[in-house]
């Protein structure tokens, strides 16, 4: 009567699965506590070891050491229904290894095995309390596991720690039917073939496990090597073919009952010993297994996979003992936590692969980036809709902002099937459909009766064909990003001059290497930092000494400044010139001064072709400058310093070609920040990051066209063109045209004028031209302002090829600031060539502290990574240059280490020992300790004061190392004679060999062939 | 981008991470497949020849770091087996008896696991070990590890060249809750079960303190772990924004930066670059600050008024990938940032003018080829 009522409340369990397979996916997840069986949990009294189900999947009987129960189970309440131990008088060494409840032909029957010896057979249709049976006492030792057959109701059979088996007819009295001797230490596990009644399969301490025909009780009928140490646990596949074998050796091995081959198919490697394993109903490649210590989940595996579990399961807190399919999606367990669960697996388990990063990337120092990638959009889409309800925006995420909600969840769900099946795409189609057909067979019966009577086999016998395994399909490269120049940091580190005691030279070296490398904006860095701090006398460039430095450059060529001569007078004139404007004028001047000096020196206006056609070659070395693939880059360089010089001359140019027409300079700059106040609108939507190449490659274009002969027209022509296509420059243009225009006037009048007008408010524009460092955004205003827009595009595609990024830096700005104001004045000066030069003499320049910028610019290298140059430019500059100490270290130490990285040791060991930084210089007195003993007493060497070598041994007395020749202490390089060991000074014995070919020391030896000997004399 | 070069690892499972070692030219894969292989660069040919392979782990491998090669060539792994272990390359005449690797063909078994030694295995952790970095060099020897299990390990080698002996320095519950952390999952009302993950990242600068950030789990947030006086580790700054698990965490090198840049990837789609600007007093803007304070001056500072702490901002928030992120790793420099997740596409980013953060270039999966779309980012 009661199991009527068990019956009834069951389906709501097994129909489940179907119910959910024949609504649509969508419908499965929106209510998904409707379809998936909730969680049920018991508490026992003691520990468990095993758990078996009745013959209709209604009841289950758990044991343990100290239980014995039958337990029923609805579809939302699990009851303890009867206590078998109750009257029996068992003594508690009586622990139960393992329970059986007899199939549908013996349905009121129990079955266990106790770690004593004993199998028990309870009878549960005993109308008293006493359900005990009967003891069958055969075995010697511990029973570890028992089997019922799957057809013959009477047949027992039990595994024994004895190493026997024992088939048990339960009609007979106590007495077993057969004894199956394995041979190979204890029985761990037993089961018969659900298929062949002849056949079972048991699991060996030995690692072993074999296969036996009831027939033949004296010898096995098939054996594999399954396990490394203990075969624990052994499961039939319902097929009857394959079986799938546990070990301590933490391993799952699959293997094929009927082949000869004694390889597993398929082997599952798990992170505990595997304590049971059990075949989930309906699937030929799935499997559940459970640990036999450690790990307290039970683990739903995938052949296809075998490496990372399908689902996991979290339904303990002790170590999992028993568990069995109830149905292909939910899981009866036990526990030493003293419990029994149900589980559904679609709903209570999670699946390892979600936890797991389908994707990995790492850097090297080369700038490559290494790189796994997957795709898993639609699952991962599932969870994330499915696990972050705080996440409204995730569904539409995963879809696409257009998709609306519902769509979403369609989305979603229509995944689960490949999250209940598995991963895609390759076994998916085949296992859903497995557990598909299982399901459909759950849901014609009222209970899933695979292991209770023998079935037919499925047509697929999945021993013929190997399943499918995945394939992986995340995809692996490397890539080179090109973010780092490794050969020209290597060429930097190795070469770069580090002088400090002559900045000029190291500068200009440092400046050369950066050129050859085609690093432009270093080589551009290099430079500036050569004339702000270079000087051509050293020691002069501290800001007191600006004015000395500015009347220093031209006393190097004092025959050629006459207009030095009396802009040094023109500074002198109290607060009409600052130092740091004539610093910065210096500057400008020192370039020249080595190159062409002749082209603003007081003669210019004699050879004003010669002036203007060094001009536009200059200009041009500029656009050459800016892209390293400028074949111009070249056309300047016939003079006697690098076209690279003549660029930074060229941001000068206005000024030096026409030292005498500053005031045009001044007045254009001024007219520049006009301009760009003017151009402040435009400046808001526009890109930043381009500066003034556009405007070079213009200028390229235009000049390359024509020769340098049609210079001068060319370079007004391009002018033009250059201030119609810029709107600010229109104005620009004008106010130029206008200025030439007094100009022409001023030119009579001395300037008279000019100046006054230009200096009020040039005075900040100026200042404001070369502190462009300072303030950025202004500055790369002030870039927009004088770029074409047109040319954006192109000039996009250039700036990414160019290893240099997009964003200027001050320096760079700085030096567009110098073109773009130098553009129009040439414009002007051009027009002005020819007029006498009037020196200004009423310019008033602001203060300009160049360091600031330094610090800039050591700033932004380091923003860029670029510690190098950080780094570099400090041991330059030694004692000039001034940075938080902090930041200083920090940029020594990434240098260092970078250094190490690239294997650079001995550059690395040159910046430590030329660090400033104490604790950097340290670095290289760490860890290295020489011994070193004495050569005749082989005695320690010991010195009193470190670093300092002891000459002669305390301990035998003797010279160390004396000269075979002299007999004097060698200090230095010691040579000597392989053969006969003697040898000294190298000098000594250079002027031995030369006349002899014997050793010194008349020892006798030949220590020179004559071969040899006049190398020595060529070398000599 | 200039060219994306193939490079099969021959994993029959999902790669969980790739490591270059310090000098960039060795490279170690781990997947789920529980084999480690090591590739060796043929400066030569300028390809990746393997080195060994073998099976490291009895579960997903996750994570492996290299440790800094003053000690040796050591790597260490992590896996879903619970376990840490240290490798070390063996000379070559304790193994080359056997037939060497030829033609490019790992030869596994013969190779397998006797090149590279098990020099440890750390079982401390009660769920998967999900994270692991060896610290900074200049800390000396030093393994921090997150495990589901919630809990940050920090252990230290006893002797840097047994390397047999790691010490359980320190033992910090990421979870600040209260409650116990969960075992790897938890179930929800819903019945679902969500697996947490944890992260780490050391702090590469050395002249800040030790400090740690570790993405933390169901928290969705992401913390500064630092330590204290007493050397007992606590969380310090946390950082929120998120609205799902942090999936990764990266911790800039700052190669001379006056700030420093975190990021973070998150399941919820998202990159984010954090920045940490005033650690010591409060000072501001990117200027470096003329009181050079050494940073023993600011251990001072926090005996005195606590732990000073960061300020963070979020300097970037991209949602390009569209699906979890999985991964953000820092180049070298620091400079560039690179994401990838379940979009199948590595996304690189870079900071561009006045600190706008912008994608640079884009790497997918499908073509394995590079499409450069951060150029028409920046037009825009």
């Amino acid at each position: 009567m009661k199991k009527a009522a068990v019956l009834t409340s069951v389906p709501a369990g097994s129909n489940g699965p179907t119910a959910g397979r024949d609504l649509p996916p969508s419908a499965l997840l929106a209510q998904p506590v409707q379809h998936h069986v909730s969680p049920l949990r018991l508490r026992l009294t003691g520990q468990l070891t095993s758990v078996a189900a009745s013959a209709d999947m209604d009841w289950a009987v758990v044991a343990g050491r100290e239980v014995l129960k039958i337990v029923a189970i609805y579809s939302d309440d699990v009851k303890e229904v009867l206590n078998l131990r109750a009257g029996a008088k068992m003594s508690t060494n009586f622990a139960i290894q393992d329970v059986k409840w007899g199939n549908s032909f013996a349905k009121s029957t129990v079955a266990t095995a106790a770690s004593n010896g004993a199998v028990v057979i309870w009878d549960l249709n005993r109308p008293n309390v006493h359900k005990l049976e009967r003891i069958l006492t055969e075995h010697t030792r511990a029973v570890n596991r028992i089997s019922f057959h799957p057809t013959e109701p009477v047949l027992l059979l039990s595994a024994s720690q004895d190493g026997s088996m024992r088939l048990w007819d339960l009609r007979a009295k106590s007495i077993a039917r057969n004894a199956f001797e394995g041979r190979a230490e204890s029985v761990r596990d037993v089961q018969f073939s659900p298929t062949n009644p002849y056949e079972f399969v048991a699991a060996f301490e030995n690692g072993s496990i074999q296969k036996w025909d009831i027939r033949f009780p004296t010898q096995h009928e098939r054996k594999w090597n399954a396990h490394n140490g203990l075969a624990l646990t052994v499961d039939w596949h319902p097929d009857g073919r394959l079986a799938a074998s546990g070990g301590r050796d933490r391993l799952i091995k699959v293997w094929d009952m009927k082949s000869e081959s004694r390889l597993p198919l398929y082997t599952i490697s798990t992170i505990a010993p595997v304590a049971r394993v059990s075949w989930r109903p309906g699937s030929d490649t799935q499997l559940a297994s459970c640990a036999l210590a450690t790990d307290y989940a039970i683990h739903l595996w995938d052949l296809a996979r075998p490496y990372i579990a399908n689902q996991s399961l979290e339904a303990h807190d002790g170590v999992t003992t028993g568990l069995l399919w109830r149905d292909p999606n939910i899981i009866w367990s036990c526990s030493k936590d003293r419990s029994f669960a149900r589980h559904d697996i679609r709903a209570h388990a999670y699946r390892p692969l979600s936890c797991l990063n389908t994707s990995a990337a790492a850097w090297n120092v080369d700038g490559e980036l290494t790189f796994a990638i997957d795709e898993r959009p639609i699952l991962s889409s599932a969870i994330t809709a499915t696990t972050s309800t705080s996440l409204p925006g995730a569904t539409a995420l995963a879809n696409g902002p257009n998709t609306t909600g519902s769509d979403g969840v369609d989305t979603t769900t229509s995944s689960d099937e490949s999250r209940l099946g598995l991963p895609p795409p390759i076994p998916a189609t085949a296992l859903t459909q497995g557990v598909a057909a299982a399901a459909v067979a759950a849901a014609t019966s009222s209970y899933y009766p695979l292991r209770r009577a023998l079935r037919k086999p499925p047509e697929k016998v999945v021993g013929d064909e190997k399943i499918a395994q995945y394939k992986p399909r995340q995809r692996t490269g490397i890539a080179d990003t090109d973010t780092f120049d490794v050969h020209a940091f290597i060429a930097f580190a190795t070469d770069l001059q580090l002088d400090h005691t002559d900045i000029w030279t190291s500068c200009d070296i440092n400046a050369q290497l950066a050129l050859d490398l085609g690093l432009l904006r270093t080589a551009q860095t290099w430079k500036i930092i050569q004339l702000l701090y270079g000087g051509r006398n050293p020691g002069a460039p501290e800001p007191s000494n600006l004015s000395a430095l500015f009347r220093g450059a031209p006393d190097k060529h004092p025959n050629h400044h006459p207009s030095s001569s009396s802009l040094s007078s023109h500074q002198q004139s109290p607060g009409q010139v600052t130092p740091s404007a004539a610093r910065a004028l210096e500057a400008l001047f020192a370039p020249l001064e080595s190159t062409q000096s002749q082209a603003y020196d007081g003669n210019a206006l004699d050879v004003p072709a010669t002036g203007l056609s060094v001009r536009s070659d200059t200009i041009i070395g500029t656009n050459g400058f800016l892209e390293p693939q400028n074949r111009r880059l070249t056309v300047g360089s016939s003079h006697s310093d690098s076209a690279l010089l003549k660029d930074i001359q060229e941001s000068a140019d206005p000024v030096l070609n026409k030292s005498d027409n500053w005031v045009d300079t001044y007045a254009t700059v001024h007219r520049t920040d006009k301009f760009n106040s003017a151009s402040q609108t435009p400046a808001h939507n526009g890109p930043f990051q381009v500066t003034d190449r556009p405007l070079d490659l213009d200028n390229n274009n235009d000049i390359e066209k024509t020769g340098p002969a049609s210079a001068r027209p060319l370079s007004g022509h391009h002018r033009q063109t250059q201030v119609q296509s810029q709107r600010p420059h229109h104005d620009h243009g004008q106010n130029s045209g206008r200025y030439s225009d007094e100009h022409e006037e001023d030119e009579e009048d001395g300037y008279s004028d000019t100046p006054d007008v230009s200096s009020s408010d040039s005075e900040s524009s100026f200042t404001y031209g070369l502190k462009v460092g300072a303030g950025r955004r202004t500055l790369a205003r002030f870039g927009i302002g004088t770029r074409p827009p047109v040319s954006d595009k192109g000039s996009h595609a250039s700036k990414h090829t160019t290893n240099t990024i997009g964003r200027s830096f001050s320096r760079n700005r700085r030096r567009s600031q110098f073109s773009a104001s130098a553009l129009p004045s040439n414009n002007n000066s051009s027009d002005n060539i020819n007029h006498a030069s009037v020196p200004p003499r009423d310019v008033v320049l602001a203060p300009w502290n160049h360091e600031p910028v330094v610090r800039d610019t050591l700033s932004y290298y380091a923003e860029q990574g670029n510690v190098q140059m950080c780094v570099s430019i400090i041991l330059v500059l030694g004692d000039l240059i001034r940075v938080d100490e902090k930041m200083e270290e920090l940029w020594f130490w990434s240098y260092i280490d970078l250094l190490h990285r690239f294997k650079l040791w001995s550059p690395a060991t040159a910046v430590i020992r030329a660090a400033r930084i104490p604790s950097v210089r340290a670095r290289n007195q760490e860890s290295t300790t020489i011994h070193t003993i004495c050569n005749h007493c082989s005695k320690p060497m010991l010195t009193s004061t470190p670093g300092a070598p002891n000459w002669a041994c305390e301990h035998c007395g003797r010279l160390v190392n004396p000269c075979s020749l002299c007999h004097k202490t060698t200090k230095g390089l010691y040579v000597w004679c392989q053969g006969c060991t003697h040898g000294g000074h190298l000098a000594c014995l250079t002027d031995w060999f030369s006349n002899d070919l014997e050793c010194c020391t008349g020892c006798g030896h030949q220590c020179l062939s004559r071969q040899f000997s006049m190398a020595v004399d060529v070398g000599g | 981008m200039n060219e994306v070069m193939q490079f099969s690892a021959g994993h029959e499972d999902l790669i969980h991470d790739v490591a270059y070692d310090f000098y960039g030219k060795r490279l170690v894969t781990c997947s789920s497949d529980q084999k480690l292989k090591v590739w060796d660069m043929d400066e030569e040919k300028g390809t990746w020849v393997p080195n060994d392979s073998w099976k490291g782990h009895d579960s997903s491998i996750l994570k492996v770091t290299w440790a800094h090669p003053e000690y040796g060539q050591v790597f260490a792994s992590c896996s879903f087996d619970r376990t840490v272990r240290v490798w070390e390359e063996q000379d070559q005449g304790s193994y080359e008896n056997s037939a060497e690797t030829r033609a490019g063909v790992v030869l596994e078994a013969k190779n397998g696991g006797r090149r590279w030694a098990e020099k440890a295995r750390l079982a401390d952790s009660k769920g998967p070990v999900q994270d692991l970095e060896f610290a900074p060099t200049h800390l000396g020897l030093k393994l921090a590890t997150t495990a589901a299990d919630g809990i940050l390990r920090i252990y230290e080698a006893m002797d840097v060249v047994q390397l047999g002996q790691w010490t359980l320095m320190d033992e910090i519950e990421i979870f600040s809750g209260g409650q116990p952390p969960p075992d790897a999952s938890t179930t929800t009302t819903s019945g679902v079960v969500i697996t947490s993950h944890y992260c780490l990242s050391w702090c590469p600068s050395r002249f800040q303190p030790q400090m740690l950030l570790v993405g933390c789990g169901k928290e969705n947030v992401a913390k500064i772990f630092r330590q204290d006086t007493h050397g007992k580790w606590h969380p310090s700054e946390q950082i929120s924004f998120h609205t799902d698990l942090v999936t990764d965490v990266a911790w800039a090198p700052n190669m001379g930066r006056a700030y420093q840049l975190l990021a973070t990837a998150c399941k919820d789609g998202r990159v984010r670059i954090f920045k940490l600007g005033g650690a010591s007093s409060g000072a501001t803007g990117p200027g470096l600050s003329a009181s050079s304070a050494p940073w023993q001056t600011v251990g001072a500072n926090q005996k005195k008024s606590g732990p000073a702490k960061f300020q963070v901002e979020m300097i970037a928030d991209f949602s390009d990938h569209g699906t979890e992120v999985w991964r953000v790793d820092w180049n070298v420099t620091g400079t560039i940032l690179s994401s990838s997740g379940d979009d199948g596409k590595v996304r690189l980013w870079k900071s561009s003018y006045m600190d706008e953060w912008r994608c640079m270039s884009i790497i997918s999966a499908e073509q394995g080829g590079g499409g450069d779309h951060g150029e028409a980012a920046m037009l825009r």
